[in-house]
């Protein structure tokens, strides 16, 4: 300290204001702006001029106490230069300060000594302090040499002493620096930036990121001008954006971001009275306060505004990116356009790129068929769109509404985008990247960066859900059985579609599954979708949590969780979906969430349904302890005690399959064991019964399944002649050839119990046709009711027969799709029967809308999908593929007859408004 | 102080999680794990390829107690963890010389 200096006010014995306190006074104040509404641009230039006015003074005092040798070199052959952020007036609060002492030869060694005094008095102020001594020349040789030099460099800025000393090091800088090797400075410029990504996290959606380091940070923003600068010599994005080599939407969204970005750092840095830069949870709930968000009820302040974070990150990443690639695109030796072949008339393909040109672009820009066969060529093919294709498509998108892509064309190209194989997740990021996808589900914009506020997810809603199609697809890699269910999945993009909505009703007041459902009929409404494909992505994206909840929380080997799932399920093809669905989806909330041991309890509940849907037996469920438990407990269940005892009732249960078991109450068991004790060769025992509590008309028939061919059928046949509608049948033949029999059906000629005449009559009619005293041609021909399409309606679904021969290794599957219309079931059972196919299994009436909504729709007519197991004659699995496709053929030809009579060609579903 | 270290099944940790928290444990740690005990794992056939599950998945918990609450959680556990079928679980105790608690460098049952 030197008592004589009068020029600086710290020296001032007893002075009120010293330096320090001047900076702490300082800070206080830029506090107090930036609460009261500053914005941190003007924060930041007030705190840059004022740390100018301390370097300055402390220069000039340096100066003066030095002597007058000291105060020539000071002002000649010294200058100090203010570098990076600090060069560019972007000092944050407690950012650090970067300096350089530039000096020539002729300044001696007064050089050394004025720089220490500078250097002391901000290290002093409690500054951390970047500092180097150099020569013009050392300049040009370390800026050649090391890449933060030249990059802090580009930025200098004069701050005291000798301006012309300046200019040189400035016109030498940008002779020999700036020019060079710009390619290369790119290259390396980016790669130090990946390196910082991986340091400070892959992913933008960061729970707590570094506003500064990770990705879509302030650096980004950095990078983006020093790219700008070396390869335009733009001083400043405002000049990029005035020579176009930036969009002016590209430029709104880095200036917004960079703004917010500033911020958010500012108040984190006087928030911690530090240069803190993580936005830890503590903070963004502070900091979100600050800037007025408050919770609603179903969203909480803190997330809407790191939503409103993620949205700024993401955008300044993404034109980042862009921006680079058009830069390093620019540096290429010769453009390889011209070498370019031309793919569909539109699409330029050269190398690995696909592009455009420039002549088309226009009519590819305005159509959205064609924006969607680039996609799926991109996909197809393995290519990169060119960026600055994607730039036009995004900035495009702003201007085109979502109606514009409801056309059927637009709907098939991306179902086929969405079936893949492979590159699904990618093309679709691509898409919701450019903002095109969003015009296919509106909904996706919205959700952009929707954070969600817990320590379970790591990502926003957006990136879980395309994250989660990419798990999907690396599932399908994997050895074991969840790869193998992937390939086994039919319909890809039905799956692929439901996970990219599965979580699209999140961040509404209402459970996300409810919205999520909602979402999904308007998705399958725009695509156009029939009954049954709209029905199951409905149900996969309405259900995403019951496998999970099912797998996790239940226990697999009880029948009163399995059944219950199994029924909601209904399908193999659904169960494959849905496993794939929740495995994609765990996987896709953070990395090491789906673990082994989730899988193994998925693909445990997995194998089980799917044994409970197909009918097979399951020797576990059925352990020897659960047969003797059941065996008491219908033993009690009789009324006179049976011969044999309880070694009897086991040895008959023993030979009943297990769905048989596990679905019927003892009581009932035991009086259809009474029935089958007592039954005789040739003998047909029919009961019927009105069941109060379900309101339903209830036949068992129980008899040898040698009495006649085709039982199932003539009974169906019966039921709908004398009016009667099944809604359930389960179709029992146990090992020793008794066959029971049940079929659930409604009287329409009855509201409640029908007298028991009318249930006898039925009964008695059965036995009659089983036993062969009259056909069921004859039943028709007498009761006039059967005659089917009269009931011909405008809102008839098409039909549809699918065999599936992968589910079982024992039978063919047949699962037909159709309307549920009196005598349907008749003519399904007779059409099996006439293909000499032997029904081992049956699940009738599935109604698949469960929903009022959609049965007024249909005019109260249900769509329903019935399930037959079958052999053949000698009790075989059909293998042959034409007699498979002749079984398909020939089923849908009887049902389309049925329905229409006046149409004959088979595959033509009429509509039936020629009536 | 004793450590409990109970196996269980895996869908019974809520329940066993809710008992325990009725008689005012205050933590657990819970971890997934795979295992085998007299419950042996099973052969699985997928497609006709076989499917081989060594180790059946279980959720192990700890819990750390004095040494008057133990027979309490035990029985706690064993009741809401038991189904009366194979596969259940087992219970471990053992004694814990000392505990810390790391932010005020307590010690002994009061860290707990």
């Amino acid at each position: 300290m030197m008592p004589d200096n009068r020029l600086s006010a710290e020296l001032v014995p007893g002075a009120e204001t010293t330096p320090v306190s001047a900076l702490a006074w300082h800070r206080q104040a830029i506090k107090q702006r930036l609460l009261d509404g500053a914005t941190a641009a003007e924060v930041m230039a007030t705190l840059t001029e004022f740390v100018d006015g301390l370097v300055r003074d402390r220069y000039q005092s340096a100066m003066k106490q030095a002597g007058e040798g000291a105060q020539v070199a000071g002002a000649q052959h010294c200058c100090l230069v203010a570098l990076g952020g600090y060069g560019q007036r972007e000092l944050a609060p407690y950012s650090d300060i970067d300096i350089m002492f530039l000096y020539s030869e002729e300044a001696g060694e007064a050089a050394p000594i004025l720089f220490r005094e500078v250097l002391h008095h901000l290290w002093n102020l409690g500054f951390q302090v970047g500092h180097s001594m150099r020569t013009t020349k050392d300049c040009v040789e370390l800026a050649g040499q090391d890449l933060s030099i030249r990059t802090a460099m580009m930025t200098a800025r004069f701050l005291a002493g000798s301006p012309n000393l300046f200019q040189k090091f400035h016109r030498l800088y940008a002779k020999e620096v700036i020019g060079r090797g710009v390619g290369r400075f790119i290259e390396q410029k980016k790669e130090e930036r990946q390196r910082e990504y991986i340091k400070f996290g892959q992913t933008i959606y960061l729970l707590e990121p570094n506003v500064k380091k990770s990705k879509g940070g302030l650096r980004d923003y950095h990078l983006l001008r020093w790219v700008g600068m070396a390869r335009f010599q733009a001083a400043t994005i405002q000049d990029l954006a005035d020579r176009s080599l930036l969009s002016r939407q590209d430029f709104l969204s880095v200036t917004e971001a960079r703004d917010f970005l500033w911020r958010v750092r500012a108040f984190l840095h006087v928030g911690a009275g530090m240069a803190q830069e993580i936005l830890s949870f503590d903070e963004q709930v502070r900091i979100a306060a600050l800037y007025g968000f408050e919770d609603r009820s179903h969203l909480l302040g803190v997330e809407q505004f790191m939503q409103q974070y993620y949205r700024h990150t993401t955008g300044l990443h993404e034109t980042l990116l862009r921006f680079v690639d058009r830069c390093q695109a620019a540096s290429g030796k010769r453009p390889r356009a011209v070498s370019g072949v031309m793919v569909d008339g539109h699409f330029s393909v050269s190398g690995r790129s696909l592009t455009v040109p420039s002549e088309l672009r226009a009519r590819v820009l305005d159509s959205p068929e064609l924006l969607l066969r680039l996609f799926e060529l991109a996909r197809s093919r393995r290519l990169k769109i060119a960026s600055d294709l994607l730039d036009e498509i995004h900035s495009h998108m702003d201007r085109v509404s979502s109606e514009a892509f409801r056309t059927p064309e637009a709907s098939r190209v991306f179902l086929k985008i969405l079936s893949g194989p492979g590159a699904v997740a990618a093309t679709l990021d691509a898409m919701h990247r450019a903002h095109l996808l969003e015009k296919l589900i509106p909904v996706f914009a919205a959700l952009r960066g929707l954070m969600q506020f817990n320590q379970y997810h790591k990502y926003t809603v957006d990136e879980h859900t395309l994250l989660a199609v990419g798990k999907a697809e690396a599932l399908a890699m994997e050895p074991g059985i969840m790869g193998v269910v992937y390939q086994e999945i039919r319909r890809k993009d039905l799956l692929h579609l439901a996970i990219l909505l599965h979580d699209l009703g999140k961040g509404r007041k209402e459970d996300h599954c409810e919205v999520g459902k909602v979402i999904a009929e308007e998705t399958a409404a725009r695509l156009g979708f029939d009954q049954q494909e709209s029905r199951t992505l409905m149900f996969l994206v309405h259900k995403h949590l019951l496998m999970s909840h099912t797998a996790f929380r239940r226990d697999p080997y009880d029948e009163k969780v399995l059944l219950p799932f199994a029924q909601e399920v209904v399908t193999p093809e659904v169960l494959r979906m849905l496993l794939i669905l929740t495995a994609a989806d765990i996987a896709a909330v953070g990395p090491g969430v789906l673990t082994k041991w989730k899988e193994s309890l998925l693909v445990e509940l997995y194998l089980r349904t799917l044994r409970t849907i197909s009918g097979e037996q399951d020797d576990k469920m059925a352990g020897p302890n659960s047969l003797k438990r059941l065996t008491r407990e219908v033993a009690q269940e009789f009324k006179t005690l049976m011969v044999g005892g309880l070694g009897w009732i086991e040895s008959q249960l023993d030979r009943f399959p297990l769905r048989y078991l596990h679905g019927t109450p003892p009581k009932r068991i035991a009086a259809q064991l009474e029935a089958i004790a007592k039954l005789q060769a040739g003998d047909v025992l029919v009961e019927g019964n009105f069941n109060e509590e379900l309101g339903t008309c209830e036949f068992t028939v129980i008899t040898h399944d040698n009495l006649t061919p085709g039982i199932f059928s003539k009974t169906a046949g019966v039921m709908a002649a004398q009016g009667l509608e099944i809604f359930d049948a389960q179709i029992i033949t146990r090992n020793d050839g008794v066959v029971v029999n049940t079929f659930q059906a409604s009287d329409p000629d009855f509201s409640g119990a029908p007298p028991v005449e009318r249930l006898d009559d039925t009964a008695e009619t059965i036995i009659g046709v089983l036993k062969g005293l009259e056909s069921v041609e004859q039943l028709r021909s007498r009761k006039i009711r059967f005659s089917s399409a009269s009931q011909a309606s405008a809102e008839r679904h098409a039909s549809e027969v699918v065999i599936d021969n992968k589910i079982s290794d024992q039978f063919t599957v047949i699962d037909v799709f159709a309307d549920d219309t009196q005598g349907l079931l008749y003519i399904i059972t007779h059409a099996i029967f006439r293909l000499g196919l032997s029904v081992q299994s049956a699940r009738i009436s599935t109604r698949l809308d469960d929903d009022i909504q959609q049965s007024l729709r249909t005019g109260g007519r249900h769509e329903v999908v019935d399930v037959f197991y079958v052999t053949d004659q000698h009790g075989e699995k059909i293998e042959d593929q034409g007699r498979l496709e002749e079984i398909r053929w020939t089923i849908k030809q009887d049902i389309d007859r049925f329905m229409n009579p006046q149409v004959d060609a088979p595959e033509n579903v009429s509509s039936g408004s020629a009536l | 102080m004793k450590m409990i270290e109970a196996v269980i099944k895996p869908y019974k940790l809520d329940e066993v999680k809710e008992a325990l928290v009725e008689i005012g444990v205050q933590g657990m740690t819970v971890t997934e794990v795979k295992g085998f005990g007299r419950q042996k794992g099973s052969k699985e056939t997928y497609r006709g390829a076989e499917y081989t599950t060594d180790f059946i998945p279980k959720i192990k918990i700890e819990v750390y107690v004095g040494d008057k609450e133990a027979a309490r959680v035990i029985e706690t556990i064993t009741r809401a963890a038991k189904t009366g079928t194979v596969g259940d679980g087992k219970i471990f105790v053992s004694d814990i010389a000392n505990v810390v608690r790391i932010r005020t460098g307590e010690m002994g049952e009061s860290a707990l």
